[in-house]
């Protein structure tokens, strides 16, 4: 069941749903919460002839640093066919026992112009704390200039049916039906 | 509950830190929120036990793509 304007600010009003800084109530529509664009992001060079292996024993994602450059967002043109890494302005936190989970999803207006803002990872998942990283892609025709603060996705929280394990921590804790 | 960390490095931004877990079947890398670690240990959610292992649910997908890892009990914070 996705949370409608009214519970998703009774949400944030006790707690259920943590959200730094505090949303303006403009950035609230009738199923989601905008979120904007933090002031950094990273893109990713690409070294000939070292291609990524992720499923590969040993993988490391930390070797993969002199790949990545970090780059300010303030007025950055994002090529045709260009990837960023890039996250929200907005740290959010989702009380695994708020029983709540949510995706993030592009705004229309950004992508009529062929923006992406994530690559098949749109979960949030319960429990989730920090800021939201974006995939970004840029799928149009035209160079698209981003600037930190405008507003980038939206947030679609969805009620979970029960409270995830790890986040259970009575009497039973650790049981299952089928030890 | 918090497993130790073996390694800690900065995230790529402020708010997030690279964290290697480790594992009965290897070490994890997972980025979390500096919120979910402290000096020595970063928290996780408890699933179960069996034997001298316990099995955790990292706060975050690891870089190779696992939410759930055995850790062994000695690991445990």
């Amino acid at each position: 069941m996705i949370l409608t304007d009214r519970e998703i600010l009774l949400a944030i009003g006790n707690g259920q749903i943590v959200v730094d800084p505090v949303p303006e109530e403009d950035a609230i529509s009738a199923t989601s919460l905008d979120l904007t664009l933090a002031d950094s992001g990273e893109t990713w060079q690409a070294l000939p002839g070292q291609p990524i292996r992720p499923g590969a024993a040993g993988y490391n994602y930390r070797q993969l640093g002199q790949r990545r450059t970090r780059v300010a967002l303030s007025g950055y043109a994002m090529d045709p066919g260009s990837f960023l890494l890039a996250w929200t302005h907005e740290t959010i936190s989702l009380p695994l026992q708020s029983r709540l989970a949510a995706r993030v999803e592009g705004k229309s207006s950004l992508a009529r112009l062929g923006l992406g803002v994530h690559v098949t990872a749109p979960t949030i998942h319960a429990g989730f704390a920090g800021q939201i990283q974006l995939e970004m892609f840029n799928f149009g025709p035209n160079q698209i200039i981003l600037d930190a603060g405008m507003r980038i996705c939206q947030l679609i929280y969805e009620m979970t049916l029960g409270t995830p394990s790890k986040g259970y921590t009575g009497t039973f804790a650790g049981q299952t039906a089928n030890p | 509950m918090r497993v130790k960390y073996t390694y800690r490095t900065a995230g790529s931004i402020p708010s997030e830190a690279l964290v290697e877990i480790p594992t009965t079947s290897g070490s994890e890398e997972v980025i979390v929120h500096v919120s979910q670690v402290d000096d020595t240990s970063v928290e996780v959610g408890f699933i179960g036990r069996r034997d001298k292992t316990v099995l955790v649910e990292l706060p975050r997908e690891s870089m190779t793509g696992r939410w759930r890892v055995w850790v062994p009990e000695s690991e445990v914070a």
